[in-house]
C-alpha cells in the first residue's frame, strides 16, 4: 500500500457517515426520544409556569402651563432614563412591598421587573413575571403608583414632578413560560445532537477491525474472503 | 468492549453449528463469499503444497467452526477429498457441527483406544471425512506433542486433498502454536467487532514470532444490513 492509498482509505466520506448514522439509528432515535420526553415532563410538571402583566407611563415635560402644548421635549427625553432607573429603586419597590403588603425583599422583585425605556419616545414600558396572576398586576400598578406617588409628593424627587403620566392600567398575568413547544423542539434537538455525537464518538473509539482494507493495510497479509453476517433460514 | 455487545435489537448470531449455509442457501450472497474464498485459497496455493491447513483467531466466537465446516462442504462439492479435525481440544466443537457425540475422537486414537478406521467418519451430509476432539484430556498440550498425531497428519495428507484443522483462539491458549508446527499454514479469522485490533495484532505477532506461514486472513461476521460494507461489495467477481 503506498501513501496515497493509505490516505483514502483513512478518510471518512459521507457514504460512511451516513451508514454510521444508520447503523446507530436506534441509539440516535432513544436519545431524542429520551431528551424530547424530559423536556416535555419539564416544560409540563417541573417548571413552575410564569405570567407577566405590563403597563405604561409617559413622561412630559410642561414648560407652561398656560400655553397649551408648551412641552420641552430635550429635558422629558433625558429624564426618561432617570425615571425608569427611580422605579427600580428601593426607595419605591419597599412602597410597593408595604402597600401590597408581599413577604419579599426588594431585591427579588426587581428580578423579575423590567423597566425599558426607548430613546425614540417618551414612553416607559414596565413589566412584571411571576408565578401569581393577580401578583404579577398588583406589582406592575404599584410600581407605577409608587412612582409616581414619590415624584409628585417626595421633595427629594422635586426634579421630577408631576412628569410621569400613567398611560395604562395593568392587567391580570399573561401566561408567559415555561414556553412548551420550544422546549420540546431544543429536546428534540438537543437529543438528535447528542444521539449523532455518541455514535460518532462510538465508531471513532471502535477499534475492532471493520473494513477488508483496514485488515490488509494493518497486517499487509492478504485477506482472503470476507464473510457476512447470515441467518438460520430453516424453510428454503 | 472485547466481546461481541449483546443488541438486543439485533439478531442472535448463528449458534447452529450444524446448518451450512453454503449447502442451505447456495444462491445466497454468503455462499458466494465463501466460494470467493475458495479461488482466493486455490490462487494463494498454485503449486497445491498447502495440504494441512490450520484455522484460528484471536478470541472464541469468531466464526471458525462455520467458516471450516462450510468450506469443507464446499471443497467436497468440487470433489476434492476433505477431512476436518477438530484439534480444539478444550472446546471440540465438530461434533456439534455433524451432529455426532463427541466420542471415538482424536484423543481416544492416540491414546490407542480406537483404530484409525473408527475415528476416521464421513459425514454423507456434508460429503467430508472428519474426526471429532474426542474424550476431554487435562493434558492437551502432550497430545498436540504426540508423535502419533503427527503421523496421522502425515498419513491424512498423502490420503487428502485437504486436511482442515480447528484449533483454539491464539490470545487464550497456546494450541494453536503446536498444530501451527503440523500444518502447512494458517487462516486466520477476524470476526468483525469482536476482538480489538491490538489483540489481533498481538495473536497475529505470536504466530509471526514462532515462524508459523499465515496465508491469509478472513473476515467473517461482517454487517452487511448497517455496517461499514455497501452492499454488494466486490461482487463483480462473480462475472471474473
Amino acid at each position: 500500500m503506498n501513501e496515497q492509498q493509505l490516505e483514502t482509505t483513512n478518510e471518512i466520506s459521507l457514504i460512511d457517515l451516513f451508514k454510521i448514522l444508520r447503523k446507530n439509528l436506534l441509539l440516535i432515535i432513544a436519545f431524542t426520544f429520551a431528551f424530547a420526553v424530559f423536556a416535555t415532563v419539564y416544560a409540563y410538571v417541573i417548571a413552575d409556569p410564569t405570567y407577566k402583566s405590563n403597563a405604561d407611563v409617559m413622561v412630559q415635560v410642561q414648560t407652561d402651563v398656560a400655553v397649551e402644548g408648551a412641552y420641552d421635549y430635550t429635558t422629558a427625553q433625558k429624564l426618561l432614563a432617570t425615571i425608569a432607573e427611580l422605579m427600580k429603586k428601593d426607595v419605591v419597590l419597599i412602597e410597593v412591598i408595604n402597600e401590597l403588603g408581599l413577604e419579599m425583599t426588594a431585591s427579588q422583585i426587581r428580578n423579575g421587573l423590567t423597566v425599558t425605556s426607548s430613546t425614540t419616545s417618551y414612553f416607559i414600558n414596565i413589566s412584571y413575571i411571576s408565578d401569581d396572576v393577580t401578583e404579577t398586576r398588583d406589582v406592575v400598578n404599584g410600581v407605577i403608583d409608587a412612582a409616581i406617588d414619590i415624584a409628585n409628593n417626595n421633595p427629594a424627587f422635586s426634579a421630577i414632578k408631576d412628569k410621569i403620566t400613567r398611560t395604562s392600567n395593568a392587567g391580570l398575568g399573561v401566561y408567559e413560560s415555561p414556553n412548551k413547544p420550544l422546549y420540546i423542539v431544543i429536546g428534540i434537538i438537543l437529543g438528535g445532537i447528542v444521539g449523532v455525537g455518541i455514535a460518532l464518538l462510538k465508531e471513532l473509539f471502535n477499534n475492532t477491525f471493520q473494513t477488508k482494507d483496514q485488515l490488509e493495510n494493518y497486517f499487509g497479509i492478504q485477506v482472503l474472503g470476507v464473510i457476512p453476517e447470515f441467518e438460520v433460514r430453516e424453510v428454503k | 468492549m472485547s466481546k461481541k455487545k449483546i443488541n438486543i435489537f439485533q439478531i442472535e448470531r448463528n449458534e447452529r453449528y450444524d446448518y451450512l449455509v453454503t449447502k442451505e442457501q447456495p444462491l445466497s450472497y454468503t455462499s458466494e463469499c465463501f466460494q470467493k474464498v475458495l479461488i482466493n485459497i486455490d490462487y494463494a496455493n498454485l503449486d497445491n503444497d498447502m495440504k494441512v491447513l490450520q484455522f484460528t483467531s484471536t478470541l472464541a466466537s469468531e466464526g471458525k467452526s462455520t467458516f471450516i465446516s462450510n468450506l469443507a462442504y464446499l471443497l467436497g462439492q468440487k470433489g476434492k477429498k476433505v477431512i476436518l479435525i477438530d484439534l480444539d481440544l478444550r472446546k471440540p466443537k465438530m461434533n456439534r457441527v455433524f451432529n455426532v457425540t463427541n466420542r471415538e475422537g482424536l484423543t481416544d486414537y492416540l491414546s490407542g483406544k480406537v483404530q484409525y478406521e473408527t475415528v476416521v467418519r464421513h459425514s454423507e451430509e456434508i460429503g467430508v471425512d472428519f474426526i471429532v476432539g474426542g474424550e476431554k484430556t487435562t493434558s492437551v498440550v502432550n497430545v498436540l506433542e504426540a508423535k502419533k498425531l503427527k503421523e496421522l497428519i502425515v498419513r491424512l495428507k498423502s490420503e487428502y486433498d485437504y486436511v482442515l484443522l480447528d484449533t483454539p483462539p491464539v490470545i487464550a491458549v497456546s494450541d494453536a502454536l503446536y498444530v501451527a508446527k503440523l500444518a502447512d499454514g494458517v487462516i486466520f479469522i477476524v470476526a468483525q467487532n469482536v476482538a480489538k485490533k491490538s489483540l489481533v495484532k498481538e495473536a497475529i505477532q505470536t504466530l509471526k514470532h514462532n515462524n508459523v506461514h499465515i496465508i491469509g486472513t478472513i473476515l467473517t461476521q461482517v454487517d452487511l444490513k448497517n455496517g461499514s460494507y455497501g452492499y454488494g461489495y466486490d461482487y463483480s467477481y462473480k462475472y471474473e
